[in-house]
């Protein structure tokens, strides 16, 4: 068993699905059980991504004009 | 908790008053002596005296009408919530009751744990009866309170708790003026249950009503949601959780009383206790044949009440509040109405939420962050965690 | 929360709605297997934001809406012996067997008990020894290692007084079974993201490559659920049918080996009836003969007769077969507060969102 923070309220959490999850880590819980670890790195490309949609739409709708002032 | 629009009643002031009883102890022929006795030790002494010992229960006898009973009265509550009319120890109250609406309002709490971070069962008891008499527009004079204690009860907690109900009588400058106190089987019970009731006037001209809500009114809420539900929750036990969450339980007169003295022409007030904003947001649309339209990211919640909220799977719309309201003004009153609440303590993160329609009578509407759209159902009941 | 709030980012939601939005040149049906994420659309009003081309159907995936009602039956006769406590699930108590609801149970003196983790029916069973513990496993294979755990607990605690009715149901063979079917409306699959971190998503390569469709691995937030339909109607727009994965932070293609070995252990796959289905075969699962001594079927040997309100046609809903306004029952004998079927119990349940939305705009509602 172990301590998970949901965003400030703490509850005792199964690790033991979860052999590998260290202290820090952010894992999916579902009915009192760490049952995957979120993979921050892969979080922050998958976010990354959508950023350049995100983008990609400003670029259509505004014309932002190219940086090397073409 | 009372729910019910017609909370506050206006019955005929003389059967009112006639009508209320003083705690049957008081009847009790071999009353006399004790009273006596504690008068001869003098007033000063009701305030530290405790002539129970430590490990004294509450047994069936005391809510014999004997003895037992007059000790309860006479070293419990009179100390805790002692002022000048109840200590005329009548069958009723009677009140000298200025020009106006007598208002008036009943209510059990039956809350586990009594104690819970931020408040407890007598001091909800004065708040919530209160705070029922302040959203009809009325300013409380005086409440009254019955107790149902669980043979078995610690003494000590129940004078803790009646000690509560006094100071909190006190800080909102009304007198708990007549009781009753009940003992039931210990297993019947859960420790101590507590009804009280409370009247209050509503000054001539004041006309504050769901009668006077209409489309284009300003929909407010006076802070943030789900607090006192989710810190019962986290305290009650059985859920392997921990969270600094407290509840709000707050008496909201003062707050209302600044609205008025603002001169916010208020045209409704509703506190959402049980089944939170769902709940109190659909009875009244539905009571009013209009529909509401919530911006939902305008919809207070505290952080900590939000996540514990997001782990259990349960709509904080759904849970209790004791220390918020709901308030109805003109639009274009809103505003102001908004400053004046957030200038008090008590509505610092109070927000303007959502507008009343004609489209969709009877249906609260909420409206997602996305410009999307979903009707806010009424709370099927308990707040329950969920698997799917 | 971390990881949380950034999936309900407005403004990525906002593009990636306006990215399928460019990509749509014609209608398609697209099934979100989970009552989870079922429950999200209806929430955040997900439906709205894609193009009305797109028909989001409300799969089986809400494991109460299909826990047959013989079990359902069979967990209110256990209740109802002496000294039994049966801990259960929220969404559960109120889901009518044809004896009613467990709910209405309780207020007959029977102990049904809301449970928030299985290892809570672990704990009451520990307290009270002279009681009869039972444990109502439902769920899919999201909810399966956890009640697993609970068991391998009891066994290894010597718990004598605990046992489990089991219920559990399996993702994969139920997509197949609509996937297979003739009259099968369904263009892609998103499947559940949880039920992914647990199984990993091998098993549905086979799925997508026989019945050319598109499947999504997909998570539960805004964000997540469009980035699914997003996905899906690219391959559908370009004729591609395989497994992709859109919950890549959460759901590796192998699951997790850990848990799978433990519900390997503990349970072995069985044939499952699904309320208003019928028998799925290898679907579910029951408890492997090392578990059998905690199985409340054995230990409870009741026998009664189960009647299914003939006219709820709760299974075509949820195969996608019939939208719940066309169902005869649907707002007349079948409301959220009297229900025929479950899928009418819980807001989420597909004829309750249905009944939701009709109240709001009964014209929009009949041309959807």
């Amino acid at each position: 068993m172990g301590l998970a923070d949901f965003g400030g309220v703490v509850a005792e959490v199964c690790l033991e699905y979860l052999p590998d999850i260290h202290v820090g880590d952010y894992a999916i819980v579902h009915v009192g059980f760490a049952i995957s670890r979120i993979d921050e790195d892969v979080a922050l490309r998958t976010l990354a991504h959508f950023r350049e949609l995100e983008i990609l739409k400003a670029d259509v709708a505004e014309q932002i004009p190219s940086v090397d002032g073409h | 908790m009372n729910e019910n629009p017609e909370t506050a009643s206006t019955p005929d002031t003389k059967s009112n008053l006639d009508t209320k009883s003083a705690p049957d102890t008081a009847n009790t022929p071999d009353t006399a002596n004790t009273p006596d006795t504690a008068r001869t030790a003098g007033l000063s002494s009701w305030q530290c005296a405790i002539l129970f010992s430590e490990n004294e229960r509450v047994s069936m006898t005391h809510g014999g009408g004997g003895k037992l009973s007059q000790r309860l009265v006479d070293e419990i509550f009179f100390p805790a919530m002692e002022n000048s009319i109840l200590h005329r120890k009548l069958d009723a109250a009677l009140l000298d009751c200025p020009n106006g609406t007598i208002a008036m309002t009943t209510d059990s709490y039956v809350v586990t744990p009594r104690f819970f971070p931020g408040g407890n069962i007598a001091k909800l008891s004065v708040y919530g009866t209160i705070n029922d008499l302040a959203v009809s527009g009325a300013t409380p004079i005086a409440i009254s309170a019955a107790w149902i204690l669980e043979e078995g009860l610690l003494l000590s907690e129940l004078k803790q708790l009646a000690e509560e109900m006094g100071a909190a009588a006190r800080e909102v400058g009304v007198a708990v003026v007549t009781g009753d106190t009940k003992v039931v089987d210990r297993g019947r019970g859960d420790g101590c249950y507590i009804t009280t009731t409370g009247i209050g006037i509503v000054p001539p001209g004041r006309n504050i009503g769901l009668n006077r809500i209409c489309a284009g009114d300003a929909i407010l809420m006076s802070g943030t949601i789900g607090d006192h539900g989710m810190a019962i929750m986290a305290a009650r036990g059985g859920l392997p959780i921990s969270t600094a969450i407290v509840s709000d339980c707050a008496p909201l007169h003062e707050l209302i009383a600044s609205l008025v003295r603002a001169g916010i022409r208020i045209h409704a007030m509703r506190d959402p206790t049980r089944g939170g904003i769902s709940s109190a947001l659909n009875e009244l649309a539905n009571a009013v044949r209009l529909g509401f339209v919530i911006e939902e990211s305008c919809v207070p919640i505290a952080p900590l009440v939000r996540s514990a909220c997001e782990m259990l799977g349960i709509d904080p719309w759904t849970v209790a509040n004791e220390g918020k309201f709901l308030l109805f003004v003109p639009m274009a009153e809103s505003e102001r109405a908004l400053k004046v609440l957030q200038n008090h303590p008590l509505g610092q993160s109070a927000a303007i939420v959502g507008r009343v329609v004609q489209d969709h009578p009877g249906i609260v509407v909420g409206k997602t962050p996305y410009g999307t759209q979903r009707v806010v159902v009424m709370p099927t009941g308990d707040s329950l965690p969920r698997i799917c | 929360m971390k990881h949380l709030q950034e999936y309900r980012d407005g403004d990525i939601a906002d593009s990636i709605a306006r990215s399928i939005h460019e990509s749509t040149t014609r209608s398609w049906s697209i099934m979100e297997v989970c009552g989870g994420q079922t429950h999200s659309i209806m929430r955040y009003g997900i439906d709205q934001l894609i193009p009305k081309s797109i028909q989001l159907i409300h799969g089986p995936g809400c494991p109460v809406c299909v826990t047959p009602i013989e079990t359902i039956d069979r967990a209110h006769a256990i209740a109802q012996q002496p000294k039994v406590i049966l801990c259960t699930y929220g969404d559960m108590l109120r889901v009518p067997g044809s004896r009613g609801s467990l709910s209405g149970l309780k207020t007959q003196g029977c102990d049904v008990r809301t449970i928030y983790s299985p290892l809570q029916a672990c704990q009451i069973a520990r307290d009270n020894p002279n009681r009869s513990v039972v444990l109502f496993a439902i769920g899919f294979e999201t909810t399966a290692p956890a009640n697993a755990m609970a068991i391998k607990i009891a066994k290894t605690e010597k718990l004598k007084n605990f046992s489990v009715l089991v219920s559990h149901v399996l993702v994969p063979p139920a997509i197949e079974m609509i996937a297979s079917d003739p009259t099968c409306r369904v263009d892609a699959f998103l499947a559940a993201g949880h039920v992914c971190a647990v199984t990993g998503y091998e098993a549905y390569h086979r799925l997508a490559e026989t019945y050319r469709i598109p499947i999504v691995v997909t998570g539960f937030e805004p964000v997540d659920l469009l980035e699914g339909i997003r996905l899906a109607v690219l391959q559908l727009e370009k004729g591609q049918a395989f497994v992709e994965n859109a919950y890549q932070r959460t759901v590796a293609a192998e699951g997790n080996p850990t848990a799978q070995g433990v519900l390997k252990e503990v349970f072995q796959v069985t044939d499952r009836e699904w309320r208003g289905i019928g028998t799925i075969l290898s679907s579910g699962y029951t408890l492997s003969e090392a578990f059998r001594d905690f199985d409340a079927e054995v230990r409870f040997p009741l026998e009664w007769k189960p009647v299914e309100c003939t006219n709820c046609r709760a299974g075509d809903v949820l195969r996608g077969l019939l939208k719940p306004n066309q169902c005869a029952e649907f707002g007349k004998g079948c409301t959220p507060d009297s229900p025929l079927g479950a899928p009418m119990v819980s807001h989420e349940g597909a004829c309750a969102a249905y009944y939701q939305f009709s109240q709001l705009s009964p014209k929009m509602n009949a041309s959807r």
